[in-house]
């Protein structure tokens, strides 16, 4: 059995990491989260480019550092899930794997708006389609998202040992989370705001939040179950089971 | 000495030791967390329709009340079921068990069928999720129950697959609980989306 601590420490500063550069670099410096709507114009969208030239590069680029961050966590979460599968861990092996697909995802559209604001003088029909191009890519695919929970969710449910490496009930949540990711595929669809659109009630408040909302739990867990086995040497579990 | 009754301690045996509460808590805990998502569906829905009085009327005109009525029979039958799946689940009466999850997946499955119908009927006249914001809560909000109902018979298909003897059906009968609880709470959506979208005038 590996030794959990500095997975742990590895993970939890990743997750810092993550959280700092992306939100960062995203809501922060960037301004490109909460997306913009839609709905705007050509001539809106060109100038929101040409104006903020440097800081969108700049926080764009956190943001795709940050996201390379999520790769260390998911597959120290795979570690552990391996622990609870017997023969070949498919699932902890799909779940990396996923996670690889979330971050490219995530990370792939933060490329196009920077070639968007690239050259200031590019015409603003090039800009509007670059714009567009990195918020569909962005905003439509979560099944990355959606398998990596299924598959904790899976082994979290399988897991019959006394200390679990999640709580049950964080499986169950999970799926919750999956399901709640499920609509963005609409995206695509709503070129007028509302809530199906990539600033949308659906596609983006929950789909963004209810998976950050699963993390933040994870991490109280984690923190919580620190504390409390720190006089113990026992094999801390990810998360425990005292909850 | 025959005036103390001796009470027998097994009660009746139907129970067989279940805790007081079906399923477990996290079960309760996706279901609470899922229903807010769809109750944010209804406030969408009812907002929308503030702003489109008109739209929302004209497109509640042109939904087939049959189809949506069939299908909340339809489900409101495979509740039934579940429900006497669960109840054979405790009483490990295996035949039973299987005899009612099958009749349930075959409710969901005529759901799925009268559902494929209700949508090509609305495809060929020419109406789609992008027609107006009428449309596009109508096709999303049961487009999103349509998957919790295929979710729904996947897990239903799973427990009839991993469930096959006595012995398997008492390591399962949280899990059918759970299962149980999940498509009463697909049904209770279907209720309450079918008077939201297609009856409330």
């Amino acid at each position: 059995m590996t030794d959990r601590k500095p997975l742990i420490i590895v993970a939890v500063v990743s997750a810092v990491m993550t959280t700092i550069l992306y939100a960062g670099g995203m809501f922060y410096v960037s301004g490109f989260l909460p997306p913009p709507s839609p709905a705007l114009s050509q001539l809106e969208v060109a100038s929101f480019y040409q104006q903020n030239h440097t800081a969108i590069i700049t926080g764009l680029t956190m943001a795709f550092v940050g996201t390379g961050f999520m790769l260390p966590l998911c597959v120290i979460g795979s570690v552990f899930m391996a622990e609870v599968e017997e023969g070949f861990p498919y699932f902890s092996v799909m779940q990396a794997l996923c996670a690889l697909a979330t971050v490219i995802f995530t990370a792939l559209p933060n490329f196009i708006w920077m070639t968007a604001a690239f050259r200031v003088d590019r015409s603003p029909e090039l800009i509007n389609l670059l714009h567009d191009l990195g918020w569909i890519m962005w905003a439509t695919p979560s099944w990355g998202f959606a398998f990596q929970l299924i598959c904790v969710a899976i082994v979290g449910l399988k897991d019959k040992r006394p200390k679990p490496f999640i709580p049950r009930w964080m499986s169950y949540l999970a799926l919750w989370v999956a399901v709640g990711v499920a609509p963005t595929p609409l995206v695509p669809f709503f070129v007028e705001a509302g809530p199906f659109a990539w600033n949308g009630l659906f596609t983006f408040w929950v789909a963004f939040f209810s998976p950050i909302l699963w993390i933040a739990i994870l991490f109280v867990i984690i923190v919580i179950n620190i504390r409390n086995n720190e006089q113990d040497n026992h094999q801390g579990d990810l998360a425990g089971s005292q909850l | 000495m025959s005036t103390v009754n001796v009470i027998p301690l097994k009660v009746s045996g139907s129970e067989n030791q279940i805790e007081h509460h079906p399923a477990e808590i996290g079960v309760w805990l996706f279901v609470f967390a899922d229903m807010c998502i769809f109750a944010m569906y209804f406030g969408v829905f009812v907002w929308e329709k503030k702003l489109y009085p008109a739209m929302f009327e004209e497109g509640q005109e042109t939904l087939s009340t049959e189809f949506g009525g069939l299908n909340t029979v339809v489900l409101l039958i495979s509740s039934f079921f579940a429900a006497k799946a669960v109840h054979s689940a405790r009483m490990l009466n295996i035949d039973a068990y299987r005899r009612f999850i099958k009749l349930t997946m075959l409710s969901g499955l005529a759901f799925l069928c009268v559902k494929f119908l209700e949508y090509s009927d609305k495809f060929s006249a020419g109406f789609d999720i992008a027609t107006n914001e009428f449309y596009r809560n109508y096709f999303a909000f049961t487009g999103f129950h349509l998957l919790h109902v295929i979710l729904g018979l996947s897990f239903l298909g799973w427990l009839l697959i991993s469930v096959k003897t006595t012995e398997q059906l008492k390591g399962n009968v949280k899990a059918s609980e759970g299962v149980g609880l999940y498509w009463h709470m697909v049904d209770l959506l279907w209720v309450v989306l079918f008077s939201l979208i297609y009856l409330v005038p």
